[in-house]
């Protein structure tokens, strides 16, 4: 039993936190919302030379076959850093699928995936293919057979779309012995829970640095213990969501019979993280945290798409209880890293 | 350019599950509680009687070698590392085995002797404690010294080779029934706030020394108000050095004694045991129940799984110091939630003290016991002040 990051675990995601607080300023960001049909090639581009794109492609296919954990770490990165960039759903929608059918996909080209957690794939038009589930069935397509219309996301950084086969004969069903479905949907709960936690992160560092900056009365507002205590509770919900999520992930990589359960768990409690990082974060600002100029609501903004796609708060609270209720003999302290396949 | 490769790769990397033989300890415990907890639960230790059965339970530990299981073998303990302390813990609630009576001995004072204390202190304390004949009480609060404990104003006053002790400390939990007590206290009339202590053992039935039981919510004394008048202590009682004794309360307080008074597994157990009535009595019972119960128990999870990542740090070397002010209000909040629902959950005999249906009067003095959670050991208003500045670096003033 070992909680802690390897080195090299902590290393290549510092690498890539180095990069990205390098690269991906708020100013990058606001302005590829001015256009923001296609992602930046380039920043794909440098992200797949540094190894990033990859990272848990399977050795044979010029990957490196990295674990989730170390995954769920480059993610929770890229949601501090608010990247528009879909590099989250490379690594964990598409490059578990690339493996899968690598004889059949591009393996370091940007895949869009659908579900019915997500149904409007991010960047759409920057895939050349979609891979989409037809009554819980996988398909893949080629993005010339859809008929696609842009929608608006509240959040100017993800760009998604609405799409139609015109004839599923289009699309090649893909065969497997697992429940891609399933496979899917737990990818995305975690991969939404890492985001979620990096957002939060960098929501309470970002009222930390304004409350001790902005002064009234005299002094700085953070030296208030009504603004101290209502930024501990954030701090709070943040410590208690990381165990949450790497333990999501392992289950996953290990696939644990309760993975399901435990990428629900994660979620949940990344949710109610970042609302509550969200709600008091914002309220830390006054009324600047209610402008468009303050960069607050690129973050918040972020955190309000991906608490409701890929689980939403009453879809991950039904998974997990419906689980207690199947499970009542099997609680409590001493079944907490018990795998029912064990 | 490639920066990992793959054969660079740690050998210690993360992995959340158990080893075979910390699985197989998990079995011997098991197997010992199954021979040895009692079949019928003792009374309560706040209670003259049941005080005398609990520590009858700390000798049946002993006996076993399960009562000091983190201490190090030469102190007669297993040394057990955080992992498997919390392997310890899991069986111990499972098996529902008696409440500690000596907790304030084997979790706090006996590692600061351990750290701190002669030879002689620890050859004359630490057996004693460990065979239930010193049961400790604490006492670091005063009337006028609460939250803001650097304004304590006992006294101990060097006589040569003994201390003479006035003045009152109070809240003192198992003061009541407790041989022993352990406190600051201020040895230098001339110093103010933190310099100036001392950290003292005070035998209770000593001369000069008045306990007087306070009743808590559930009427039984479970702290007790404790006068000085005179008190003569022998100096050997003093542990470290005169002015030292901030340091070694701090250091008492610390983190993986904070951690083991308050394992995750009893709030699982809460939990588990929330989700039964739950179930029971479904039937009767609003959507809005089924969630929080929900959450009750995903939260309690988190606690846990927390708990194993902070044991993880602590093994590795690092130092916890203010995160656990981050666990102590979460795991108190949660503790209230649950029992709350639970008084929501039995409605109409929420108030019977008697009733065994549902485990009702279980339920009501583990209510009662819930609304301490949030005071006691640092209220969760000082544990914010540590969190923000602390951990999050807000200024103090």
């Amino acid at each position: 039993m070992n909680f802690n990051f390897s080195d090299d675990q902590a290393l290549f995601s510092e690498s890539l936190q180095k990069y990205l607080s390098d690269n991906v300023t708020t100013k990058s960001i606001r302005e590829f919302w001015t256009d923001n049909s296609h992602f930046l090639s380039s920043r794909w581009k440098e992200l797949e030379e540094l190894g990033f794109i990859t990272a848990n492609i399977d050795e044979s296919n010029g990957g490196m076959s990295l674990d989730l954990i170390t995954i769920a770490l480059l993610v929770e990165k890229i949601g501090y850093s608010g990247m528009p960039e879909p590099i989250a759903e490379q690594l964990f929608l598409a490059n578990p699928l690339i493996n899968e059918f690598s004889s059949q996909i591009n393996h370091n080209e940007y895949l869009a995936v659908a579900h019915d957690l997500a149904p409007h794939p991010n960047f759409l038009e920057d895939s050349k293919q979609l891979i989409f589930f037809q009554d819980q069935n996988p398909y893949l397509i080629d993005i010339e057979k859809l008929k696609i219309r842009s929608l608006e996301s509240n959040d100017p950084s993800r760009s998604i779309y609405d799409f139609e086969a015109n004839n599923l004969d289009d699309a090649t069903k893909l065969e497997s012995k697992k429940n891609l479905y399933e496979q899917v949907q737990n990818y995305g709960m975690v991969m939404s829970s890492a985001l979620l936690l990096g957002l939060s992160k960098r929501i309470i560092d970002s009222a930390k640095l304004y409350t001790c900056d902005r002064e009234q009365f005299g002094k700085p507002i953070g030296s208030f213990q009504a603004v101290k205590h209502m930024l501990a509770d954030v701090a709070i919900e943040i410590e208690f969501t990381n165990a949450l999520v790497y333990r999501a992930a392992s289950s996953i990589q290990k696939n644990c019979s309760n993975a399901t359960m435990h990428a629900a768990q994660a979620k949940f409690q990344s949710i109610k993280a970042c609302e509550i990082a969200s709600k008091n974060g914002l309220q830390a600002h006054g009324a600047m945290g209610y402008t468009w100029e303050m960069d607050l609501h690129i973050f918040i903004r972020k955190g309000w798409s991906y608490k409701g796609i890929w689980g939403s708060r009453p879809f991950v609270e039904n998974l997990v209880f419906n689980n207690l209720k199947k499970d009542l003999p099997k609680l409590g302290a001493t079944y907490t890293f018990m795998d029912n396949n064990d | 350019m490639l920066l990992l490769k793959k054969e660079t790769q740690n050998l210690i990397k993360m992995k959340i599950e158990f080893t075979e033989s910390q699985n197989q300890f998990r079995s011997e415990i098991r197997d010992w509680f199954s021979k040895n907890v009692p079949s019928k639960p003792l009374a309560s230790f706040d209670t003259k009687e049941g005080f005398e059965e609990h520590r009858e339970w700390e000798k049946t530990l002993n006996q076993g070698n399960w009562s000091m299981v983190t201490w190090p073998t030469e102190y007669g303990g297993r040394a057990l590392n955080l992992i498997e302390w919390l392997i310890f813990e899991e069986e111990y609630y499972r098996a529902n085995a008696p409440a500690r009576v000596n907790q304030n001995g084997v979790f706090l004072l006996g590692p600061t002797l351990m750290e701190y204390g002669t030879d002689d202190q620890k050859s004359k304390f630490l057996s004693a404690m460990a065979e239930g004949d010193h049961i400790w009480s604490q006492g670091w609060s005063e009337p006028n010294a609460g939250s803001d404990m650097a304004a304590i104003r006992a006294t101990a006053v060097r006589n040569n080779d003994t201390f003479i002790i006035n003045g009152q400390k109070t809240w003192s939990s198992r003061a009541a029934f407790a041989d022993w007590t352990f406190g600051l206290f201020r040895s230098d009339p001339e110093s103010e706030r933190h310099r100036g202590l001392s950290f003292i053992l005070v035998p209770l039935d000593q001369k000069g020394v008045t306990v007087r039981p306070i009743p808590q919510l559930d009427g039984e004394p479970g702290f007790a108000e404790i006068y000085f008048d005179n008190v003569e202590v022998d100096a050997s009682c003093m542990i470290g050095d005169e002015g030292q004794g901030w340091e070694i309360a701090m250091a008492t307080a610390g983190f993986e004694r904070g951690l083991m008074l308050r394992s995750p597994a009893r709030f699982q157990e809460t939990a588990s045991r929330l989700l039964k009535l739950y179930f029971d009595n479904q039937d009767v019972l609003s959507p809005s129940i089924a969630s929080r119960v929900t959450h009750c128990w995903m939260q309690a999870e988190a606690y846990a799984l927390n708990i194993y990542q902070c044991a993880s740090k602590v093994m590795a070397g690092d130092k916890i110091g203010s995160e656990s002010s981050l666990s102590k209000v979460y795991w108190s909040n949660l503790d209230h939630e649950m029992h709350q629902i639970a008084m929501d959950i039995l409605g109409i005999s929420s108030e019977l003290k008697n009733e065994y249906l549902n485990n009702a009067a279980s339920w009501i003095k583990g209510y009662m016991f819930s609304y301490s959670g949030p005071i006691y050991a640092g209220t969760n208003e000082i544990q914010k002040n540590i969190i923000s500045e602390r951990l999050l670096g807000m200024p103090r003033k």
